[in-house]
Protein backbone atom coordinates (compact mmCIF):
# COMPACT_ATOMS: atom_id res chain seq x y z
CA UNK A 1 0.00 0.00 0.00
CA UNK A 2 0.88 3.76 -0.33
CA UNK A 3 3.57 5.32 2.45
CA UNK A 4 1.52 7.39 4.59
CA UNK A 5 4.37 10.36 3.99
CA UNK A 6 3.17 10.54 0.07
CA UNK A 7 1.11 13.68 -1.18
CA UNK A 8 -1.00 12.92 -4.00
CA UNK A 9 -3.08 15.39 -5.96
CA UNK A 10 -4.84 14.12 -9.58
CA UNK A 11 -5.15 16.57 -12.20
CA UNK A 12 -6.73 15.52 -16.01
CA UNK A 13 -6.24 12.00 -15.07
CA UNK A 14 -2.56 12.64 -14.32
CA UNK A 15 -1.25 11.57 -10.69
CA UNK A 16 1.54 13.80 -9.08
CA UNK A 17 3.06 12.09 -6.26
CA UNK A 18 5.70 13.87 -3.93
CA UNK A 19 7.49 12.15 -1.48
CA UNK A 20 6.97 14.16 1.72
CA UNK A 21 9.55 11.24 3.81
CA UNK A 22 12.42 12.23 1.21
CA UNK A 23 11.83 15.87 0.26
CA UNK A 24 15.92 16.32 0.08
CA UNK A 25 16.35 13.36 -2.25
CA UNK A 26 13.36 13.93 -3.84
CA UNK A 27 12.70 17.23 -4.61
CA UNK A 28 9.56 17.00 -7.22
CA UNK A 29 6.56 14.96 -7.65
CA UNK A 30 6.53 11.98 -9.28
CA UNK A 31 3.93 11.94 -12.76
CA UNK A 32 2.15 9.35 -13.55
CA UNK A 33 0.04 9.22 -16.42
CA UNK A 34 -1.87 6.34 -18.72
CA UNK A 35 -1.36 3.03 -17.45
CA UNK A 36 0.73 4.07 -14.65
CA UNK A 37 -1.43 6.50 -13.15
CA UNK A 38 -4.00 3.65 -13.40
CA UNK A 39 -1.66 1.62 -11.60
CA UNK A 40 -1.00 3.92 -8.77
CA UNK A 41 -4.43 4.74 -8.28
CA UNK A 42 -5.12 1.08 -7.37
CA UNK A 43 -2.62 0.62 -4.84
CA UNK A 44 -4.35 1.40 -2.02
CA UNK A 45 -3.59 -1.46 0.21
CA UNK A 46 -7.33 -2.79 -0.45
CA UNK A 47 -6.84 -4.23 -4.53
CA UNK A 48 -4.68 -7.00 -4.99
CA UNK A 49 -2.01 -7.07 -7.30
CA UNK A 50 -4.23 -9.65 -9.36
CA UNK A 51 -7.14 -7.91 -9.52
CA UNK A 52 -4.93 -4.63 -10.90
CA UNK A 53 -3.72 -6.83 -13.73
CA UNK A 54 -7.27 -7.86 -14.89
CA UNK A 55 -8.76 -3.92 -14.06
CA UNK A 56 -5.41 -2.92 -16.76
CA UNK A 57 -5.91 -5.90 -18.96
CA UNK A 58 -9.60 -5.03 -19.66
CA UNK A 59 -8.81 -0.99 -20.00
CA UNK A 60 -6.03 -2.04 -22.65
CA UNK A 61 -7.13 -4.89 -24.33
CA UNK A 62 -3.61 -6.78 -23.18
CA UNK A 63 -2.94 -9.99 -22.49
CA UNK A 64 -2.95 -10.28 -18.47
CA UNK A 65 0.38 -12.43 -19.03
CA UNK A 66 2.14 -8.80 -20.31
CA UNK A 67 0.42 -6.28 -18.38
CA UNK A 68 1.49 -8.33 -15.14
CA UNK A 69 4.61 -7.82 -15.65
CA UNK A 70 4.48 -4.12 -15.84
CA UNK A 71 2.42 -4.00 -13.03
CA UNK A 72 4.91 -5.54 -10.88
CA UNK A 73 7.67 -3.61 -12.54
CA UNK A 74 5.88 -0.66 -11.75
CA UNK A 75 5.20 -1.88 -7.88
CA UNK A 76 8.73 -2.81 -7.63
CA UNK A 77 9.79 0.67 -8.37
CA UNK A 78 7.39 2.49 -6.43
CA UNK A 79 8.58 0.52 -3.45
CA UNK A 80 12.67 1.12 -4.56
CA UNK A 81 11.44 5.18 -4.47
CA UNK A 82 9.87 4.24 -1.03
CA UNK A 83 6.48 5.26 -2.08
CA UNK A 84 4.69 2.04 -1.32
CA UNK A 85 5.65 -0.74 1.18
CA UNK A 86 3.96 -4.18 0.15
CA UNK A 87 1.73 -6.35 2.51
CA UNK A 88 1.11 -9.71 2.21
CA UNK A 89 -2.46 -9.05 1.20
CA UNK A 90 -1.30 -7.32 -1.92
CA UNK A 91 -1.07 -10.26 -3.42
CA UNK B 1 7.39 8.62 -14.66
CA UNK B 2 10.70 9.32 -12.50
CA UNK B 3 11.22 12.52 -11.12
CA UNK B 4 13.04 15.63 -12.49
CA UNK B 5 10.72 17.25 -14.61
CA UNK B 6 10.56 21.00 -15.13
CA UNK B 7 8.65 23.37 -13.37
CA UNK B 8 6.79 24.03 -16.83
CA UNK B 9 5.38 20.37 -16.44
CA UNK B 10 2.94 21.35 -12.78
CA UNK B 11 0.39 23.45 -12.90
CA UNK B 12 -0.14 26.20 -10.26
CA UNK B 13 -2.41 24.57 -8.36
CA UNK B 14 -0.93 20.99 -8.36
CA UNK B 15 2.28 23.19 -6.82
CA UNK B 16 0.41 24.80 -4.27
CA UNK B 17 -1.66 21.47 -3.34
CA UNK B 18 1.80 19.54 -3.13
CA UNK B 19 3.85 21.96 -1.18
CA UNK B 20 1.13 22.70 1.53
CA UNK B 21 2.14 19.76 3.08
CA UNK B 22 6.17 19.40 1.97
CA UNK B 23 6.19 22.66 4.39
CA UNK B 24 3.89 21.30 7.14
CA UNK B 25 6.57 17.98 7.10
CA UNK B 26 9.57 19.52 7.31
CA UNK B 27 8.27 22.38 10.08
CA UNK B 28 7.02 19.25 12.34
CA UNK B 29 10.18 17.99 11.64
CA UNK B 30 12.21 20.43 12.79
CA UNK B 31 9.60 20.82 15.62
CA UNK B 32 8.16 24.57 13.66
CA UNK B 33 4.90 25.95 14.74
CA UNK B 34 3.98 26.97 11.37
CA UNK B 35 0.33 28.07 9.48
CA UNK B 36 -0.35 28.33 6.04
CA UNK B 37 -2.51 31.43 5.27
CA UNK B 38 -3.83 32.89 2.57
CA UNK B 39 -4.48 31.34 -0.80
CA UNK B 40 -5.77 27.78 -0.74
CA UNK B 41 -6.67 28.63 2.70
CA UNK B 42 -8.63 31.72 2.05
CA UNK B 43 -10.61 30.24 -0.70
CA UNK B 44 -11.41 27.10 2.02
CA UNK B 45 -12.82 29.63 4.64
CA UNK B 46 -14.45 31.04 1.67
CA UNK B 47 -12.71 34.39 1.59
CA UNK B 48 -11.39 34.15 -2.10
CA UNK B 49 -12.49 32.72 -5.29
CA UNK B 50 -10.96 29.54 -5.93
CA UNK B 51 -8.18 30.98 -8.45
CA UNK B 52 -4.77 29.77 -8.81
CA UNK B 53 -2.07 30.91 -6.78
CA UNK B 54 1.88 31.89 -7.75
CA UNK B 55 3.15 31.16 -3.80
CA UNK B 56 2.18 29.60 -1.17
CA UNK B 57 2.76 31.62 2.10
CA UNK B 58 3.72 30.11 5.70
CA UNK B 59 3.77 32.23 9.16
CA UNK B 60 6.18 31.25 11.09
CA UNK B 61 6.55 31.27 15.17
CA UNK B 62 8.54 34.22 16.25
CA UNK B 63 12.63 33.09 15.87
CA UNK B 64 12.16 30.34 13.88
CA UNK B 65 11.42 31.22 10.34
CA UNK B 66 15.01 31.02 9.37
CA UNK B 67 15.11 27.86 10.24
CA UNK B 68 12.39 26.68 8.46
CA UNK B 69 14.15 28.49 5.35
CA UNK B 70 17.10 26.10 6.54
CA UNK B 71 14.81 23.15 5.85
CA UNK B 72 13.50 24.19 2.46
CA UNK B 73 17.41 25.12 1.45
CA UNK B 74 18.26 21.61 2.29
CA UNK B 75 15.58 20.49 -0.23
CA UNK B 76 16.50 22.41 -2.98
CA UNK B 77 14.95 26.00 -2.80
CA UNK B 78 16.66 28.89 -2.64
CA UNK B 79 16.23 32.15 -1.41
CA UNK B 80 14.95 34.57 -4.68
CA UNK B 81 17.84 37.29 -4.96
CA UNK B 82 16.63 41.38 -3.67
CA UNK B 83 19.10 43.98 -2.95
CA UNK B 84 19.71 43.76 1.09
CA UNK B 85 17.85 47.25 1.34
CA UNK B 86 14.68 45.48 -0.41
CA UNK B 87 15.12 42.89 2.28
CA UNK B 88 15.34 45.44 5.04
CA UNK B 89 12.46 47.29 3.99
CA UNK B 90 10.08 44.19 3.25
CA UNK B 91 11.45 42.23 6.23
CA UNK B 92 8.28 40.56 6.95
CA UNK B 93 9.34 37.29 4.40
CA UNK B 94 11.63 35.40 2.52
CA UNK B 95 10.92 33.97 -0.36
CA UNK B 96 12.50 31.03 -1.76
CA UNK B 97 12.19 29.39 -4.96
CA UNK B 98 13.39 26.00 -6.89
CA UNK B 99 14.04 25.35 -10.32
CA UNK B 100 11.31 22.52 -10.53
CA UNK B 101 8.81 24.19 -8.99
CA UNK B 102 6.74 26.93 -10.44
CA UNK B 103 5.69 28.59 -7.45
CA UNK B 104 7.55 30.91 -4.71
CA UNK B 105 7.30 29.75 -0.86
CA UNK B 106 7.00 32.82 1.27
CA UNK B 107 7.97 32.30 4.50
CA UNK B 108 6.74 35.16 6.65
CA UNK B 109 8.76 35.82 9.69
CA UNK B 110 5.78 38.34 10.39
CA UNK B 111 2.75 40.15 8.26
CA UNK B 112 2.35 43.78 7.73
CA UNK B 113 -0.32 45.43 10.12
CA UNK B 114 -0.06 43.38 13.11
CA UNK B 115 1.01 46.32 15.38
CA UNK B 116 1.34 44.37 18.69
CA UNK B 117 4.65 42.56 17.85
CA UNK B 118 5.25 39.35 16.62
CA UNK B 119 4.69 36.91 19.44
CA UNK B 120 0.79 38.45 20.11
CA UNK B 121 0.15 38.10 16.44
CA UNK B 122 1.35 34.67 16.20
CA UNK B 123 0.06 33.01 19.40
CA UNK B 124 -3.65 34.32 18.46
CA UNK B 125 -3.46 33.02 15.14
CA UNK B 126 -2.32 29.63 16.22
CA UNK B 127 -4.47 29.38 18.97
CA UNK B 128 -7.27 30.38 16.06
CA UNK B 129 -5.88 27.02 13.87
CA UNK B 130 -7.56 24.65 11.62
CA UNK B 131 -6.46 21.51 9.79
CA UNK B 132 -7.37 21.17 5.98
CA UNK B 133 -6.88 18.40 3.66
CA UNK B 134 -4.34 19.44 0.78
CA UNK B 135 -2.94 16.81 -1.41
CA UNK B 136 -4.41 13.98 0.92
CA UNK B 137 -2.81 15.19 4.05
CA UNK B 138 -3.58 17.21 6.71
CA UNK B 139 -1.96 20.87 6.90
CA UNK B 140 -1.96 23.50 9.67
CA UNK B 141 -3.37 26.29 8.72
CA UNK B 142 -5.04 29.77 9.31
CA UNK B 143 -8.57 29.35 11.02
CA UNK B 144 -11.49 31.20 10.07
CA UNK B 145 -11.07 34.06 12.30
CA UNK B 146 -7.20 34.47 11.76
CA UNK B 147 -8.03 34.13 7.71
CA UNK B 148 -10.22 37.20 7.69
CA UNK B 149 -7.75 39.15 9.78
CA UNK B 150 -5.28 38.21 7.46
CA UNK B 151 -7.55 39.22 4.56
CA UNK B 152 -8.54 42.27 5.86
CA UNK B 153 -4.88 43.45 6.05
CA UNK B 154 -3.93 42.32 2.73
CA UNK B 155 -6.65 43.77 1.10
CA UNK B 156 -5.98 47.35 2.25
CA UNK B 157 -1.86 46.27 2.52
CA UNK B 158 -0.52 49.97 0.49
CA UNK B 159 0.50 47.54 -2.69
CA UNK B 160 -3.10 46.06 -3.11
CA UNK B 161 -4.11 45.79 -6.41
CA UNK B 162 -7.65 47.64 -6.73
CA UNK B 163 -9.92 44.73 -8.01
CA UNK B 164 -8.32 42.70 -5.40
CA UNK B 165 -8.23 45.01 -2.72
CA UNK B 166 -11.83 45.11 -3.25
CA UNK B 167 -13.29 41.78 -3.95
CA UNK B 168 -10.94 40.34 -0.80
CA UNK B 169 -12.58 43.29 1.56
CA UNK B 170 -15.66 42.91 0.61
CA UNK B 171 -15.54 38.83 0.88
CA UNK B 172 -13.95 39.27 4.59
CA UNK B 173 -16.20 42.06 5.73
CA UNK B 174 -19.30 39.83 4.41
CA UNK B 175 -18.05 36.72 6.32
CA UNK B 176 -17.66 38.52 9.68
CA UNK B 177 -21.51 40.08 9.16
CA UNK B 178 -22.19 36.58 8.78
CA UNK B 179 -21.29 35.30 12.09
CA UNK B 180 -23.13 34.95 15.23
CA UNK B 181 -23.22 37.55 18.09
CA UNK B 182 -20.70 35.46 20.01
CA UNK B 183 -18.91 34.82 16.65
CA UNK B 184 -17.79 38.53 16.84
CA UNK B 185 -17.07 38.97 20.23
CA UNK B 186 -14.46 35.88 19.74
CA UNK B 187 -13.28 37.66 16.23
CA UNK B 188 -12.73 40.75 18.12
CA UNK B 189 -11.27 39.43 20.85
CA UNK B 190 -8.36 37.80 18.30
CA UNK B 191 -8.44 41.17 16.40
CA UNK B 192 -7.25 42.68 19.43
CA UNK B 193 -4.98 40.40 20.39
CA UNK B 194 -3.01 39.98 17.26
CA UNK B 195 -2.19 43.55 16.82
CA UNK B 196 -4.41 43.89 14.05
CA UNK B 197 -6.85 46.45 16.07
CA UNK B 198 -5.36 50.05 15.03
CA UNK B 199 -4.97 48.86 11.33
CA UNK B 200 -8.37 47.20 11.09
CA UNK B 201 -10.55 49.74 13.39
CA UNK B 202 -11.70 51.39 10.20
CA UNK B 203 -12.53 48.32 7.92
CA UNK B 204 -14.78 46.22 10.93
CA UNK B 205 -16.63 49.67 11.48
CA UNK B 206 -18.19 49.36 8.03
CA UNK B 207 -19.87 46.40 9.48
CA UNK B 208 -20.85 47.50 12.69
CA UNK B 209 -18.27 46.56 14.84
CA UNK B 210 -16.24 48.88 17.44
CA UNK B 211 -12.68 47.75 17.77
CA UNK B 212 -10.67 48.94 20.83
CA UNK B 213 -7.25 49.49 19.49
CA UNK B 214 -4.88 49.14 23.06
CA UNK B 215 -1.95 51.61 23.62
CA UNK B 216 1.64 51.24 23.05
CA UNK B 217 0.67 49.61 19.14
CA UNK B 218 2.75 51.78 17.04
CA UNK B 219 0.54 52.66 14.07
CA UNK B 220 2.91 55.34 12.73
CA UNK B 221 5.11 52.89 10.19
CA UNK B 222 1.84 51.38 9.00
CA UNK B 223 0.14 54.36 8.10
CA UNK B 224 3.04 56.03 6.36
CA UNK B 225 3.31 52.49 4.45
CA UNK B 226 -0.37 52.67 3.25
CA UNK B 227 -0.30 56.57 3.03
CA UNK B 228 2.84 55.86 0.81
CA UNK B 229 1.18 53.60 -1.90
CA UNK B 230 3.76 51.05 -0.91
CA UNK B 231 6.28 52.95 -3.18
CA UNK B 232 9.57 51.39 -2.24
CA UNK B 233 10.75 54.49 -1.00
CA UNK B 234 7.63 54.44 0.84
CA UNK B 235 8.71 51.06 2.50
CA UNK B 236 11.78 51.80 3.43
CA UNK B 237 11.38 55.45 5.26
CA UNK B 238 8.59 53.35 6.97
CA UNK B 239 11.28 50.27 7.99
CA UNK B 240 13.75 53.52 8.68
CA UNK B 241 11.14 54.94 11.11
CA UNK B 242 11.04 52.17 12.78
CA UNK B 243 14.31 51.21 13.55
CA UNK B 244 17.15 53.09 15.46
CA UNK B 245 20.58 54.37 15.20
CA UNK B 246 22.78 52.26 13.43
CA UNK B 247 20.15 50.11 12.03
CA UNK B 248 18.22 53.60 10.41
CA UNK B 249 21.37 54.34 8.89
CA UNK B 250 21.77 51.00 7.29
CA UNK B 251 18.87 51.44 6.34
CA UNK B 252 19.01 54.26 4.07
CA UNK B 253 22.44 53.69 3.15
CA UNK B 254 22.14 50.13 1.58
CA UNK B 255 18.64 52.19 -0.51
CA UNK B 256 20.63 54.44 -1.40
CA UNK B 257 23.56 52.35 -2.67
CA UNK B 258 23.55 48.79 -3.11
CA UNK B 259 26.42 46.20 -4.16
CA UNK B 260 26.38 46.04 -7.64
CA UNK B 261 26.45 42.30 -6.81
CA UNK B 262 23.28 42.50 -5.62
CA UNK B 263 21.82 45.09 -7.78
CA UNK B 264 22.37 42.92 -10.51
CA UNK B 265 21.54 39.68 -9.19
CA UNK B 266 17.49 41.08 -8.01
CA UNK B 267 17.13 42.36 -11.39
CA UNK B 268 18.31 39.52 -13.20
CA UNK B 269 16.11 37.67 -10.81
CA UNK B 270 13.05 39.48 -12.32
CA UNK B 271 13.84 38.56 -15.33
CA UNK B 272 15.31 41.93 -16.75
CA UNK B 273 18.63 42.09 -19.03
CA UNK B 274 21.25 44.21 -17.07
CA UNK B 275 23.87 46.14 -19.58
CA UNK B 276 24.82 48.95 -16.96
CA UNK B 277 25.14 48.87 -12.83
CA UNK B 278 25.64 52.87 -13.58
CA UNK B 279 22.30 53.26 -15.30
CA UNK B 280 20.22 51.32 -12.96
CA UNK B 281 21.52 53.33 -10.15
CA UNK B 282 20.61 56.44 -11.63
CA UNK B 283 17.36 54.70 -12.22
CA UNK B 284 16.75 53.86 -8.73
CA UNK B 285 17.80 57.32 -7.60
CA UNK B 286 15.40 58.96 -10.11
CA UNK B 287 12.52 56.97 -9.11
CA UNK B 288 13.50 57.44 -5.42
CA UNK B 289 13.78 61.12 -5.57
CA UNK B 290 9.78 61.51 -7.37
CA UNK B 291 8.87 59.41 -4.88
CA UNK B 292 10.59 61.15 -1.67
CA UNK B 293 8.62 63.89 -1.05
CA UNK B 294 5.20 61.69 -1.48
CA UNK B 295 6.56 59.59 1.32
CA UNK B 296 7.95 62.16 2.86
CA UNK B 297 4.48 63.55 3.56
CA UNK B 298 2.89 59.88 4.42
CA UNK B 299 5.11 59.98 7.27
CA UNK B 300 4.69 62.82 8.94
CA UNK B 301 0.74 62.83 8.50
CA UNK B 302 0.89 59.45 9.84
CA UNK B 303 3.05 60.80 12.34
CA UNK B 304 0.90 63.96 13.39
CA UNK B 305 -2.20 61.33 13.25
CA UNK B 306 -0.16 58.95 15.79
CA UNK B 307 0.69 61.93 18.20
CA UNK B 308 -3.34 63.03 18.01
CA UNK B 309 -4.34 59.95 18.72
CA UNK B 310 -2.03 59.57 21.72
CA UNK B 311 -3.38 62.54 23.10
CA UNK B 312 -6.64 61.84 22.37
CA UNK B 313 -6.20 58.52 24.70
CA UNK B 314 -5.01 60.14 27.34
Amino acid sequence: MRHADVAQVVEHGTVYVLNLGHLATQQSPYIFDGSSAQIWLRIDGATPTTRIVNDLAEIYGAPAVTIDADVRAFIEYSVAMGLVHLDPADE
Amino acid sequence: MADGNASSDISLNVAVELIAPAVEKLARHAGIRALIIKGPVATHHGLRPARASADIDVLVEPGRAYDLVDALEACGWKRRPMTRAAELAASHSESLIHPRWPIDIDVHAKFPGFLAGEPSAFEALWRDRTAMSLAGTDCTVAGLHGSIIIALLHAIRPDAIGHQRTDEHRLALAAVARMTRVDQERFVDIVVDSGAAGALVGSLREVGLTVPVPGGQDATAWDALVASKGSFTGQVLAAASTAHGGQRVKVLWLALWPSATELRAAYEGEGHVVRSVTWLRLQRLGRGLRALPGALRALARARREAKHSGEGAQ
